[in-house]
């Protein structure tokens, strides 16, 4: 009797507990991780209100707030910022496709893997910046140099990650594949293809911060417009305020892309949050 | 179907895990097979579905020789082995695919029901028990209505009602089908309810130590005389085929 019963209740269970906590937990986490940043800019404006600084080389928050407002009105900001959003986007393309594509390759057969992972574990090896003269020189000083840039960055993790996805999909399940005689292609397509998106997505994620991070790299190096062209334009006429004001903006831009990726994908990933969500 | 194993060996990693072993299932019959752990059982059970090949012999169904899966052929793994990223009734559908929605549909709540599933259909195999996931597993092959079931200790995650209850629904489908049924199990009482005949395996390398006839007309009660008498010879023979190990490596 009990232990018929035992099964419903305990099904039950892990539902109510995961409603009770995110309906606390929705609001409650985010409100503490700004209270950090956001107590310390209130602080420093406090500061320098109280003449114990005079904000020159760190603005306050209001100094940098009117900073980005200026930006914003002139239209310089939207100009910059699609610069730099097209580069990332042109980059993290290219970066995605082809470390998928050799990723997928190099996990596929064996001989691929051995004929191709050397030179590319040899080439991680080497500083992505230290490709700049060199793709300047093939490229030209102008957008192709600067999209192979950051190409290259988001080439490793993803190669990276779907070469290790690959290698890791549990055989004993991929056995179930052949045991209900799924031909080559459905088998990639309902076994190996699910198996391994959770660590694409991961993969993915770290191309795209790494694309953000490149982007500036490659704007400095003699650009005309983007973010990092305005930062650079902020250290020669020494405005700090602006300097702050974009390293704000590509800390919202990294944040935003990154929340985007992880909500296209969350659907598909369902299945992974049904425990231990509460911990993330 | 008839299933058939002609001195059927074995080698995995460099040891013989199984060596000429034979046995025959006569169609819609039921042969559980037991044996220490590790004696080879859910290897054979792995050439029988053809996912392997033997080193040696011949495995046939109906007398045409199985040399890859098939359709005819199911197989319960000894673990679950659902898919994490599918809910209970998708992977219960998952061999389904060709069948129009609702057909699969009926076939998929008709399985979910008889394996006492039909709560959990939506649930995810991350949020099931251990044996909540055997009994989705098992799902999972009967939908499809294999000719010939082979299940690796199906029940072996289940408390004693429970399982109990899924031996009397495994023979209802088997009632209702009548499918070629080897079962692995590690409960000499539930080989005997079950089977028809059980086989005795001994180890190192595997092999048919014994078979004995479960001679009881059906539907059996637990329990009776007849059904314990032969438990007991069952025990015995499988007592005699894992001591014989230790003695023969001391000479
Ligand atoms: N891939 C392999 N390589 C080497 N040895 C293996 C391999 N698979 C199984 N074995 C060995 O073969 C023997 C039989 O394994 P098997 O899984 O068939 O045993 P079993 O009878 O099902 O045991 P259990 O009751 O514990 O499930 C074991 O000794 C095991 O170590
Ligand atoms: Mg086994």
């Amino acid at each position: 009797m009990t232990a018929l019963e035992l099964p419903s209740a305990h099904a039950a269970e892990p539902d109510v507990r995961r409603r009770g906590s995110t309906v606390a937990g929705r609001w409650a986490r985010p409100l503490l991780g700004l209270a950090l940043p956001v107590g310390l800019a209130l602080l420093w404006e406090a500061a320098v209100r109280a003449g114990l600084s005079d904000g020159r080389l760190v603005a306050p928050p209001s100094r940098i707030a009117a900073t980005l407002v200026e930006l914003a009105r002139s239209g310089d900001l939207a100009s910059h910022l699609a610069a730099t959003a097209w580069r990332v986007a042109a980059g993290f393309g290219l970066g995605v496709l082809s470390g998928t594509a050799l990723g997928a390759l190099a996990g596929a057969s064996t001989v691929v893997r051995r004929v191709v992972d050397p030179t590319l574990q040899g080439l991680r090896a080497v500083p992505s910046i230290a490709w700049v003269p060199l793709f300047i020189l093939w490229l030209g000083i102008f957008e192709p140099s600067k999209i192979a840039l950051i190409a290259v960055g988001v080439f490793f993790p993803v190669y990276l990650g779907v070469l290790g996805a690959i290698a890791s999909v549990d055989r004993k399940i991929v056995e179930v594949g052949r045991i209900f005689r799924l031909s080559r292609l459905a088998l990639v397509r309902r076994i190996l293809l699910p198996a391994i998106l959770p660590s694409y997505v991961v993969a993915l994620r770290a191309g795209l911060g790494l694309g953000w991070m490149f982007v500036v790299a490659a704007e400095f190096m003699g650009a005309s417009e983007g973010l990092g062209y305005l930062l650079v334009d902020g250290q020669q006429l020494g405005k700090p305020d602006q300097i702050v004001a974009i390293i704000l903006i590509f800390a919202l831009c990294g944040k935003l892309t990154d929340t985007v990726l992880v909500a296209a994908t969350t659907p598909a990933l369902r299945w992974q949050d049904v425990t231990g969500a509460e911990d993330r | 179907m008839t299933l058939s194993v002609r001195n059927v060996s074995k080698v995995l990693g460099g040891a013989s895990v199984l060596s000429r072993l034979s046995l025959d299932v006569e169609p819609g019959r039921i042969l559980a097979i037991v044996g220490g752990s590790g004696c080879g059982k859910s290897t054979l059970l792995r050439l029988m579905s053809g996912l392997d090949l033997p080193s040696a012999g011949d495995i046939a169904l109906d007398g045409s020789a199985v040399v890859g899966p098939r359709a005819e052929i199911g197989l319960v793994f000894q673990e679950p082995r659902l898919f994490p990223w599918l809910t209970v009734r998708q992977n219960v559908g998952f061999g389904l695919d060709g069948r129009d929605a609702r057909e699969r549909g009926a076939l998929v709540d008709q399985a979910l029901e008889r394996v006492g599933l039909g709560e959990r259909a939506e649930a995810w195999p991350r949020q099931l028990s251990g044996g909540q996931a055997q009994r989705a597993a098992l799902a999972r092959a009967i939908v499809l209505r294999p000719k010939a079931l082979l299940l690796d200790e199906p029940f072996s995650a289940l408390d004693a009602i429970t399982r109990a209850d899924l031996q009397d629904h495994l023979l209802e489908l088997w009632q209702a089908f009548r499918p070629t049924i080897v079962l692995v199990t590690h409960d000499v009482e539930e080989a005997v309810y079950l089977a028809d005949e059980v086989a005795v395996m001994a180890a190192r390398p595997g092999r048919i130590a014994e078979t004995i006839e479960v001679d009881a007309p059906r539907p059996r009660e637990r329990r009776t005389e007849r059904l314990d008498a032969v438990s007991r010879r069952v025990a015995r023979a499988l007592d005699a085929a894992i001591q014989k190990r230790p003695a023969r490596e001391a000479v």
